[in-house]
């Protein structure tokens, strides 16, 4: 067949123009932040900073939080986890929804995001975690993790089309602990870096604008909505980070940055 | 009521190997999918699920193929690399946990349509590391970290859209 050097040019054409216009309409990876400054070795494990109320017979807890896309250890074979998220728990079983970003086999900068759910019968096997909507641009999402304390939860997720259901669990999965507390909290897994890898960063940097805020939390004692403002507790439960900062505006408002990242 | 494009009888032949690429399943006719239906006809190993139902592809190529379906799970820390199993399949999702999905329980996609009866990409992936977050805080020694080594995702075939994921394997470490 003879070449068609005006087929292929067409082609070309409409692979420059249409190919980037089809990328934004999926949804583009976005470059996460720059890595943090002021490397240093230091303790990995997994470090929180947001608060907590002790709630007795708390059924469901729900937050605004805004999504961010920060900057995780690539240092095979060793990977970061920055996260943010609202929990149901006893302090052994938990029950999370919230964002997060895992390094995994691939450079940090280059992608987003990800909505998860986390659920563990006390600190047994069952275990697990699931994924959902990938957040390409930075906005604010309910997060919700709802149960009626006889072995049934649902976790939600609210965007600008509404709310909707993620996933649920019946008693027959096994997850019949019963809740006693809230956590609402920034999470990372490793401190430490190297000239060429940071370390994890908390949601959040440079300052006012762009700290992770997470508002209007709220708690219930039962699955009917009668959502009550949290008074949280602020002290740190385990060690912080030294550069994991914390904001607070009231009882059920507060912000969390990293102290290490740039323009900050 | 939601429905399925194709029948729930259809033969399949489950292959084990990677890349089962729409192994099984004719496209033949609409049928409904009821309450407490459970057609997972195709095989997805470890990630078998039941409210995650994966019927035999239609004899159609999908807009995204399947190397780009592994890139849409970039984010959840696959890294876009190769996958273990792939299956071009009609996927029906639902949202109560392991139980099979009925009409009034499907899950909805970032733009609310339900995930039912989807051409879509399911992909297990294997070998895989990825942290995940440490549970409650405590005042005691911070949790060891839990890693994911088997992950299943589900890939829209038309939009490319990553649908929706979960954990099939996972071992604690360092």
């Amino acid at each position: 067949m003879p070449h068609n050097n005006a087929g292929s040019s067409a082609r070309l054409l409409a692979v420059l123009v249409i190919a980037p216009l089809l990328l934004f309409a999926f949804g583009a990876p976005a470059a996460a932040e720059d890595a943090c400054n002021n490397l240093s070795l230091g303790f990995s494990g997994n470090r929180f900073r947001g608060g907590n109320q002790n709630i007795s017979t708390v059924a469901q807890v729900k937050a605004n939080i805004e999504s961010y896309n920060p900057y995780v250890t690539y240092y095979p074979p060793q990977y970061g986890d920055s996260s943010a998220w609202v929990m149901l728990t006893d302090q052994s079983g938990y029950a999370q929804a919230g964002y997060g970003k895992g390094a995994a086999n691939n450079p940090p900068t280059i992608y987003d995001s990800v909505v998860f759910t986390e659920i563990q019968d006390n600190d047994s096997p069952n275990w697990r975690r699931d994924y959902f909507d990938i957040l390409y641009a930075r906005n604010a999402f309910w997060f919700q993790t709802s149960t009626d304390r006889a072995g049934f939860w649902y976790f939600s997720f609210t965007d600008a089309n509404g709310p909707r259901i993620l996933t649920s669990f019946s008693a027959a999965q096994g997850y019949l602990w019963t809740p006693n507390m809230i956590q609402l909290k920034g999470e990372t897994l490793r401190y430490y870096g190297s000239d060429t890898n940071a370390g994890d960063q908390m949601v959040g940097d440079r300052g006012a604008s762009t700290k992770v805020h997470f508002r209007y939390v709220n708690y219930a004692f039962d699955l009917r909505d009668n959502w009550i403002p949290a008074s949280l507790d602020y002290t740190p439960i385990s060690t912080p980070r030294p550069q994991d900062n914390l904001y607070i505006y009231d009882g059920n408002t507060f912000a969390i940055w990293d102290g290490r990242c740039p323009n900050y | 009521m939601s429905k399925l494009l194709a029948t729930k009888t259809s033969t399949c032949i489950v292959l084990a190997a990677a890349f089962v690429s729409a192994a099984c399943g004719t496209l033949q006719e609409s049928s409904v999918l009821a309450p407490g239906d459970s057609v997972s006809q195709v095989s997805l190993e470890e990630c078998g699920r039941a409210d995650v139902v994966v019927v035999g592809a239609p004899a159609v190529s999908p807009t995204v193929s399947q190397l780009d379906a592994e890139k849409a799970t970039t984010s959840v820390g696959t890294g876009g690399k190769q996958a273990s199993v792939a299956v071009l399949g009609l996927v029906t999702i639902g949202t109560q946990a392991n139980e099979p999905p009925r009409a009034d329980s499907l899950f909805l996609d970032a733009d609310r349509r339900p995930v039912s009866g989807r051409l879509a990409w399911v992909l297990v992936h294997r070998d895989l590391r990825i942290p995940t977050s440490g549970g409650p805080e405590r005042a005691s020694a911070t949790p060891t970290p839990r890693y994911i080594t088997v992950l299943a995702s589900v890939v829209d075939a038309d939009s490319g859209r990553f649908l929706r994921g979960w954990s099939c394997k996972w071992e604690f470490g360092s």
